[in-house]
């Protein structure tokens, strides 16, 4: 019976008509808005029909900048939790520190459109239009992934997790101390740029982009040989696969396009600091969000990250005082009772993981060590 | 031993963890399309030759020729473009992901799909139960199945040479038995050669062409396996009398 509900659930879910629609109004949303503007500009209303749509868009506000600033909040997390997913799910590197590469990203685009309080600041990276700063944004956290994933990388399991941890940590404290450049406590302003829809389609398109574009690795040998990494990192090597370069291949992906994210939120936000920039919740939301949908998969990220901003906001609204309570206990139901997430529910022929399957293989033993009596 | 076509020379092998050297001095030779078996107590340092011959740790002193080529140095993708599989000893197929794209792995390094395609039609060709099970995922099959698998992996690339860390560990009697004529079938029909290191030793030297017993890091018998079957010394002290 249960099984029976849960098949349903997955062929709706993953009905490509269903999909389609989905983006189709993702994609329509903003036209309420416009229409709205619209309807405010008339003088009168010539028709029956005009008047009852525009009293109803004018008086009941269904779409508004709040609400586009909440699907851009959602996509933003969606296309981090993706992202992380791939180090995290496919690879099996667990990484705490990926929020370092948000950061990065968010303060190259201040920086290299002009917002720095040093005014030796060389002019060539100054008072650059935002698309390339975007771009020179995920080229820094490329760039810096590639450095530090050169060593953090070569460590396995727990190590390599606390390590980026100290990393995350230890640049959100150089950047908070290098004021010259970072303006220390009082931060950067960004040029004011308010046009929620802008935001809202750029967002959207990049999270398309994301989750076609990480379906697309999973489906080439180079995915599959993430999994196998992460699956038996030595037996990879034992088939030619070059397990230090595919990693550090994957983690520069990954950080360029978290790169990109952060340039476009810093962009949005039109201010950071270290601490807003550099925030560890960022990297606990993105391997929560990964975990309830199913580490591993493509459609995990995106599912969890819209199951538990919803239930956030819920929480949030209802329970003031104890929505993070809730949210812990969510986390431990998750860990304890669906290992594998939502994916791991709906399709157990998904090449998904669990945390425990990823610890455990941390501590698997060499053969050496356990000698069998013959 | 016969000057034949030797395939796999392994000269006076020195290797080890850390400060220990657990080989010292090992010598195989392995000559085309035999099967070869090398059998030896717990802590001989059976697996550890396959290690430093496959690249997974320096070899300290003493050298290992493939096919005629100084191999010393290479590291594990240099020796299966060389033409050197591995099957190793524990379950190592990768249990989340299907047959088919465990197959692929095999053959990382073709970056031809169609040949990858190819190869891997010829090896269900080899292994029909593979092909009943493409889509279902690895960690999912039996243990036999699974051997089964990491030997049509492994052959994937189209080895010259297969190592195989006991093929029977973990394994029934029954199956042990399966997978025996299944090497036994490879090495008579595709000429495979074969260097493995069995626990069962009876069984292993009753399929294999040559045997050598390691003790303490050293060759210690060697030979064809028949003698080493009717050796008293080794009988007593490896096949049980």
């Amino acid at each position: 019976m249960g099984r029976k509900i849960l098949d349903l659930i997955r062929a709706i879910i993953f009905n490509r008509w269903v999909l389609a629609a989905i983006v189709v109004l993702l994609f329509l949303m903003p036209s309420l808005f416009y229409a709205r503007e619209w309807c405010q500009e008339l003088d009168a209303f010539t028709s029956p029909l005009q008047d009852s749509v525009c009293t109803y868009l004018i008086e009941e506000k269904p779409v508004t900048n709040a609400v586009l600033l909440n699907f851009t909040q959602l996509f933003i997390l969606i296309i981090l939790a993706s992202n992380w997913n791939l180090t995290g799910g496919f690879t099996g590197y667990i990484d705490f520190g990926h929020a370092v590469f948000f950061g990065l990203g968010g303060f190259a685009t201040a920086l290299l459109m002009g917002s720095s309080r040093w005014e030796d600041w060389p002019a060539l990276f100054s008072d650059w239009s935002f698309w390339p700063a975007m771009l020179g944004a995920g080229i820094v956290a490329a760039i810096f992934a590639l450095l530090i994933g050169s060593f953090t990388l070569r460590l396995k399991g727990p190590y390599f997790s606390i390590a980026m941890l100290g990393t995350l940590v230890a640049t959100r404290e150089i950047v908070r101390a290098s004021s010259n450049i970072s303006g220390g406590g009082l931060g950067l302003s960004l040029p004011v740029y308010l046009n929620r829809p802008m935001f809202y389609y750029l967002s959207l398109v990049m999270l398309l982009f994301v989750v076609n574009f990480v379906r697309w690795i999973r489906s080439t040998e180079f995915g599959s040989s993430l999994v196998a990494i992460r699956e038996d990192e030595v037996g990879a090597e034992m088939r030619g696969i070059n397990t230090t370069l595919n990693k550090i291949t994957v983690f520069c992906i990954s950080a360029f396009l978290t790169g990109l994210v952060g340039g476009m939120w810093a962009y949005m936000n039109t201010f950071l600091d270290a601490d807003i920039a550099f925030n560890q919740n960022r990297t606990i939301d993105m391997v929560m969000m990964t975990m309830l949908g199913g580490l591993g998969t493509v459609a995990g990220p995106v599912i969890g990250s819209t199951i538990l901003y919803w239930l956030r906001d819920v929480l949030w609204a209802n329970f003031l005082l104890f929505h993070q309570i809730f949210e812990g206990i969510l986390l431990i139901i998750i860990v304890l009772f669906v290992p594998e997430g939502i994916m791991g529910l709906l399709d157990k022929d998904s090449s998904g993981t669990s945390l425990n399957r990823i610890v455990k293989g941390w501590f698997k033993k060499e053969p050496e060590e356990h000698p069998r009596t013959s | 031993m016969n000057n034949g076509n030797i395939l796999l020379d392994v000269q006076d092998l020195y290797a080890g963890y850390q400060k220990l050297d657990i080989l010292k001095g090992v010598n195989l030779q392995v000559n085309t399309g035999e099967i070869v078996c090398v059998i030896g107590p717990n802590g001989a340092g059976k697996s550890t030759v396959f290690k430093a011959v496959y690249g997974f740790i320096d070899i300290r002193k003493g050298r290992a020729l493939f096919d005629g080529s100084d191999v010393t140095d290479y590291r594990p993708q240099d020796m299966l473009r060389a033409g050197v599989s591995i099957v190793p000893q524990l379950r190592s197929v990768f249990p989340q992901m299907t047959v088919e794209e465990n197959l692929e792995m095999g053959m990382y390094l073709e970056k031809e799909n169609k040949q990858v395609r190819k190869r891997i039609d010829e090896i269900f060709d080899l292994f029909p139960r593979l092909a009943e099970r493409k889509k279902q995922k690895a960690g999912t099959m039996s243990g036999g199945e699974q051997r089964m698998l990491e030997i049509g992996r492994a052959l994937m690339y189209r080895p010259k040479l297969l190592l195989m860390d006991e093929p029977s560990a973990g394994l029934a009697p029954l199956i042990t038995k399966m997978i025996f004529e299944q090497i036994e079938n490879l090495n008579r029909e595709l000429g495979l050669t074969v260097l493995m290191i069995e626990q069962n030793a009876r069984q292993g030297l009753e399929i294999s062409d040559q045997g050598y017993v390691l003790q303490l890091g050293k060759n210690s018998f060697m030979g064809p396996s028949k003698d080493l079957l009717d050796n008293p010394e080794v009988r007593s002290a490896f096949l049980g009398g």
